[in-house]
């Protein structure tokens, strides 16, 4: 407690002096490195879906991810989603098993925005991204505890959002909270990282909540079981792997 | 009467103190009067099917949507679709809006080599300009039935953007926002607007129009008349602030309550106004005829309140009883109009007998020239000296005349037909009635049937049944683009495994289901834990007979030949008679109304048609083209290679193994499991010696694989046997041969459901589904309207006829003598419904009042014309001269009193709305009918019958009123005598 506090205040006073020089550049290319920054990570994923009359669904899945462009979801919850399962590949490649039918079919979508799943996550929002890639940041302030940023899409970047405000976690670089704000600069949606923990090299947000204002509906995913850096294959990340499970 | 008017005049400053507060505090309640434009709003609360439509349209959404229609000469292009992109994306920012969609942003899901693809129909950040792009997304979009007549119309001319209100929203902000932004954002376009938000803004407009323009007319026609009738200031003041005071003290009762003005409840002020004012006419008449008798004011007053209190009361209370036979009514619109102005009617009454006399004590007496003004209707006199002469020598002709029409009345009364839809209330160049009938042309039409599906949504058996019900529905006449979430399910397996059907297993669908479960439109057709959903589909006709008939097929069809208990069986019970006879009948009847859909009514061969669906059922081996064998081969390697459980990594062994896999379907059967798991067995090398499970599962895989191949290649061989029977030009159409592969698809599937009790009949046994519709959607509520306003009519009717009839029992003292002078009404209502029948008036939620308001009214002349008969009989020599002298005082005050109200209702036709222009000269008609009944009916009726129904008629007025014997006028026939 104490030393946290003198650290901060340390912190503080150093960082005083470079405090305009703090760009905010810089600390969004530091959001993406936290984000990204485990070399592969497996856990298991609950999402409860709240719609505008608080009925509450419940999905779970496990959940893999190797670098920040290949990833596999696999539902194992409710009983007749069990073994559902998607991959992501780079470039957009995504295949979808279904096991009823016994068939992976690849899934072409040029739709990033189409929500995921029947969560209030899109495609987008959920894939493996780099902010500074599609965003220039401005620091609009700081508060003890966070930096406040905007982001603006950069020009040329397909995005449904005008502008984001994201709070990051001056100790750790964590973004916090996401506002994302549509064309007219209405509050449209907004990602809350909770429950902030140090899990071997890595910080993760064990709990992530998204609430579509518009759609008055929203989702929260917990995170339990992660591990990171088991040095997954990239046999796990194919489709013959989607399909035989386990 | 005598103390009232004593009373009254004692009071006078407290009647004039309550009155100033009471206005004032009414007035401030009617700051508080709120419009309702919400027309469902106004149905009866309490109905269970009105009840289960205000649960659909909350649930699904229904209720909130609004639609924006955007007419170009094409809607695909460049310019036109960047318009659509602007308006989805600024309608999406308006708050309170919950989601839009439109051709620049529709969710499109289609099929692509290999796997699928999932992406907007056109992108809106992305409009392709070139013309060829364009042409093929056209092409695409209106080849599709997702589209097609749902968001862009066949001729590609008109799209619409639909946009859903979240809830709690308030509708008519968000639509009149919706409404500035399309303007805006898109002149020179022609545009629609539809839903009920839209129309809500519309509804309020009209509201609100009316009252501004209708009450002012209806004034200063009040004002002309009572200037001409009494030229003096305290004339047209007097009867004016008593309208007006008793309209404010009724609508702002009316505030107080919480009772919102509606669409009919709108035209209380104007109809308060036309005929509150009579009371306090007849009030100031008496009075102003007195003074120029006797000087004196108080007295003057007194006598005036004493002499006409009575017929006052008895005319007021009358009209009341007409206005108040409307409670009960299924709009409560009406119920409260009905209840309402039968208060005003009652407020008018008690201010005219309370507050004009007031008033009149605190002003100097009239001065003389009140002479003049009495001498001026000699013409109306002598119009009435010749009718009475008329009457008296053509009586018999008169009634004859009467019966003949009354024939002619009944003869058209069959033709007079009923109008319920409330769409139809609207003219045809309101806003609303446009985009009804654009929606109507080319979307087919916007009034939604709703079929509330309930049961395991996810089960297979409750899809097939929604999808049996989608077909049957596509065969009526008026009615299309069913959609529920059993299309989604078809489409998405459409997508995944090339056949437009639902899966045989719950797994299946529920595979399917994760995949659009996100998708907004789902909100709309299924709630959330997929026990309960609707069947939607568009009803494409106003006409309340052609509602009703579609109604009543409907409910037929669920009643009759929808199971709701089944049973999910093996496919094996194909093999027994009954329950094969069960699927042979299903897919004919499911390929009948294909055709009957396509094609009308069209002569088939049925019984072929029969035995060709059996032929499919009996097709165990099929053969396969050189063609046919290459694909299957391409699709088996890129299986081996790609997605087989077993990874074979030497090519040589995929090869060998592909070709013993085509060679084994050449036998025309798939091969059997065992087999399957030997083949790969040898061919896997020694992963296959490792994992015997991988083995087991590539081997499940492999054989699903096979079987679909297999049954697709059924179907086409069995199409073959049924396609012939058809016509060339449904033999020609690619979408008719889907349909007919989906149908004859059912002998493909693994597990059937089929009724419990044809399965318990056949010995079967299986899991239990059970499914329930129900019907509701606008179209049941316009049938419940339909009943109801005949119930509503024929209460209204009653109550008015049964407790009018009692009054004039009792005035005359006579059964006989009151039903003689209920006669002349009975016959205006009869002559009100064959003017009507013979014009085409349709009887709606306004002319259904009319009856009884003319009752109401209407009566008085009798009443005023009997009495007044009664007391002339007992002074005149003889039947004729009672009658002229009646015709002359009284015959003339009726007709200038029914000329006058008729003016005020006739004011009506310049309302919005039909059924008020309707209800306006109608009534205004049958005002005078009924004044010619009393002053041409009734006394011709009293000359053929010597006026023997009145009872011993000298010698009772003898005794009731003695000092008429001296010449003294009867109350009845002074005020009547002053009634202009």
């Amino acid at each position: 407690m104490n030393r946290i506090q003198l650290v901060g205040i340390l912190g503080l006073l150093i960082s005083g002096a470079v405090l305009q020089a703090q760009d905010a550049t810089a600390i969004l290319s530091r959001v993406d490195s936290v984000i990204n920054a485990p070399r592969d990570q497996k856990a298991t994923m609950t999402m409860i879906l709240v719609d505008k009359r608080g009925n509450e669904k419940v999905r779970q899945a496990e959940f893999m991810q190797k670098g920040n462009e290949k990833r596999i979801l696999r539902f194992t919850a409710p009983a007749d989603q069990k073994g559902i399962a998607f991959l992501s590949l780079p470039n957009d490649v995504q295949y979808l098993y279904m096991p009823a039918f016994h068939k992976v079919r690849r899934i072409a979508s040029h739709v990033k925005n189409t929500k995921f799943a029947g969560t209030d996550f899109t495609y987008e929002d959920l894939s493996a991204f780099s902010y500074s890639k599609d965003f220039t940041a401005t620091l609009l302030e700081q508060t003890a505890d966070f930096w406040i940023l905007e982001l603006i899409p950069r020009p040329g970047a397909q995005k449904d959002y005008g502008k984001l405000k994201m709070w990051v976690r001056r100790d750790n670089n964590y973004p916090v909270r996401v506002e994302f704000y549509d064309r007219a600069g209405n509050l449209w949606k907004v990602m809350e990282r909770r429950r902030i923990t140090r899990v071997g090299k890595y910080w993760v947000a064990r709990e992530m909540e998204m609430s579509d204002l518009k759609e008055q509906h929203r989702t929260i995913i917990r995170l339990t079981d992660i591990r990171f850096d088991m040095g997954l294959s990239d046999k796990v990340f194919t489709r013959r792997y989607l399909k035989r499970g386990k | 009467m005598k103390i009232v008017a004593q009373y009254v005049l004692r009071l006078r400053t407290v009647i004039l103190v309550l009155t100033l507060g009471m206005t004032l505090f009414f007035s401030f309640q009617l700051t508080r009067l709120r419009v309702n434009s919400d027309i469902l709003a106004n149905l009866n609360p309490d109905d269970p099917a009105v009840v289960l439509f205000n649960r659909i349209g909350e649930a699904y959404a229904g209720t909130e949507l609004a639609l924006v229609g955007l007419e170009a000469d094409d809607v695909f292009t460049v310019q036109t679709l960047r318009v659509i992109q602007q308006l989805t994306e600024a309608f999406s920012r308006i708050p309170g809006v919950a989601s839009v969609t439109s051709v620049t942003d529709v969710l499109d899901i289609r099929s692509v080599e290999g796997g699928l693809e999932v992406g907007r129909l056109i992108e809106g950040h992305n409009i392709p300009s070139d013309p060829e792009a364009l042409r093929r997304i056209r092409r695409y979009a209106l080849s599709r039935e997702m589209y097609r007549g749902r968001i862009v119309s066949p001729d590609g001319r008109i799209t619409i953007i639909v946009t859903r209100l979240q809830q709690q929203a308030d509708k008519q902000t968000v639509a009149t926002e919706i409404q500035r932004i399309a303007r805006g954002l898109a002149p020179g376009y022609r545009l629609y607007f539809s839903g009920l938000p839209m129309q809500m803004v519309e509804i309020n407009r009209i509201i609100i129009q009316d009252m501004i323009q209708l009450v002012p007319v209806v004034i200063l026609l009040l004002v002309g008349m009572l200037y001409f009738s009494f030229r003096s200031w305290r004339g047209v003041l007097l009867p004016l602030a008593t309208v007006l005071i008793s309209t404010v003290w009724a609508m702002g009762l009316m505030a107080g309550l919480q009772v919102e003005l509606s669409i009919i409840s709108n035209i209380m002020p104007v109809i308060l106004i036309a005929i509150g004012s009579a009371y306090g006419i007849h009030m100031l008449a008496r009075y102003q005829e007195n003074m120029q008798r006797r000087s004196e004011g108080d007295i003057g007053i007194r006598n005036a309140l004493a002499e006409v209190g009575v017929p006052i009361l008895l005319a007021g209370v009358t009209t009341s009883i007409g206005f108040f036979s409307f409670a009960g009514s299924y709009l409560r619109s009406v119920t409260h109009f009905g209840v309402f102005t039968g208060i005003g009617v009652g407020f008018a009454l008690v201010v005219s007998l309370t507050v004009i006399p007031a008033v009149l004590s605190f002003l100097p007496p009239p001065r003389r020239e009140q002479r003049r003004s009495r001498s001026r209707p000699d013409a109306l006199v002598r119009l009435m000296d010749r009718l009475s002469g008329w009457v008296v020598r053509r009586g018999k002709t008169i009634v004859l005349s009467a019966a003949v029409v009354v024939g002619l009345a009944l003869l058209g009364l069959p033709r007079l037909h009923r109008e319920v839809n409330i769409m139809e209330y609207f003219p045809e160049d309101t806003g609303i009635r446009i985009a009804e009938k654009m929606m109507e042309t080319h979307f087919g039409g916007s009034t939604p049937i709703q079929i509330v599906v309930q049961g395991d949504l996810k089960h297979p058996a409750v899809l097939k049944e929604m999808r049996r019900l989608e077909r049957f529905l596509k065969t009526l006449p008026y009615v299309s683009q069913p959609q529920s979430v059993a299309d989604l399910i078809c489409e998405m397996n459409r997508v995944v495994n090339h056949h437009y059907t639902i899966p045989d297993s719950r797994d299946g669908v529920a595979n399917l289901w994760f995949f659009i479960e996100s998708e907004s439109v789902m909100e709309q057709l299924v709630n959330a834990d997929a026990t309960e959903g609707i069947v939607q589909a568009k009803l494409a006709t106003m006409a309340t007979q052609e509602i009703v008939k579609t109604v009543n097929r409907i409910q037929r069809f669920l009643q009759e030949r929808v199971d709701t208990s089944l049973v999910m069986v093996e496919a094996s019970a194909w093999g027994h008679p009954w329950i094969r006879a069960y699927g042979i009948d299903r897919i004919l009847e499911q390929i009948l109304w294909e055709v009957q859909w396509r094609a009308g009514a069209v002569r088939l061969d049925t019984v072929a048609l029969r035995r060709g669906i059996e032929q499919v059922a009996e097709l165990r081996s099929v053969t396969f083209s050189p063609r046919d064998l290459d694909a299957i081969g391409r699709q088996l390697t890129v299986f081996f290679y790609e997605d087989a459980e077993i990874e074979i990594s030497r090519e040589d062994r995929v090869q060998a193994l592909v070709e013993r896999l085509l060679q084994a379907l050449k036998r025309g059967r798939v091969p059997p499991a065992g087999w399957l798991v030997q083949l790969i067995r040898r061919y896997g090398g020694d992963v296959a010696h490792r994992q015997p499970r991988v083995v087991q599962e590539t081997a499940r895989s492999l054989e699903r694989l096979l079987e679909e191949v297999w049954k697709q290649r059924r179907i086409q061989q069995g199409m073959s046997r049924v396609l012939p029977l058809f016509s060339a030009k449904l033999r020609a159409d690619e979408d008719f041969r889907d349909a007919l592969r989906d149908c004859l698809w059912l002998w493909n599937e693994d597990w059937i459901a089929i009724p419990a009790s044809l399965a318990e009949k056949s010995g079967v046994t299986g899991e239990p589904v059970r499914v329930r519709f129900i019907q509701s959607g606008l179209p049941t509520i316009f049938v419940r309207l339909d009943e109801s306003l005949l119930k509503s009519q024929i209460q209204s009717l009653a109550i008015a006829f049964g407790l009018v009839a009692l009054i004039l029992i009792l005035q005359l003292k006579s059964l006989m003598g009151g039903l003689m002078a209920i006669s002349p009404i009975a016959l205006t209502v009869l002559l009100n419904f064959a003017l009507m029948a013979y014009l085409n008036v349709p009887l709606d939620n306004a002319t259904m009042m009319i009856a009884g308001i003319a009752i109401g009214i209407g009566i008085d002349y009798a009443i005023h014309f009997t009495s007044r008969f009664k007391q002339e009989y007992s002074v005149q020599a003889s039947l004729k001269q009672t009658l002229e002298r009646t015709l002359a005082t009284t015959g003339r005050a009726i007709l200038i009193n029914a000329l006058s109200v008729a003016l005020g209702f006739v004011i009506l036709v310049f309302a919005r709305l039909i059924p008020i222009q309707r209800f306006g000269w109608l009534t205004a008609t049958t005002m005078l009918f009924s004044a010619g009944g009393a002053i041409l009916f009734l006394p011709a009726l009293l000359m053929v019958t010597r006026a023997r129904f009145m009872g011993n008629l000298s010698r009772s007025s003898q005794t009731a009123h003695p000092r008429e014997k001296a010449g003294i006028q009867s109350p009845y026939a002074q005020i009547k005598g002053g009634k202009s």
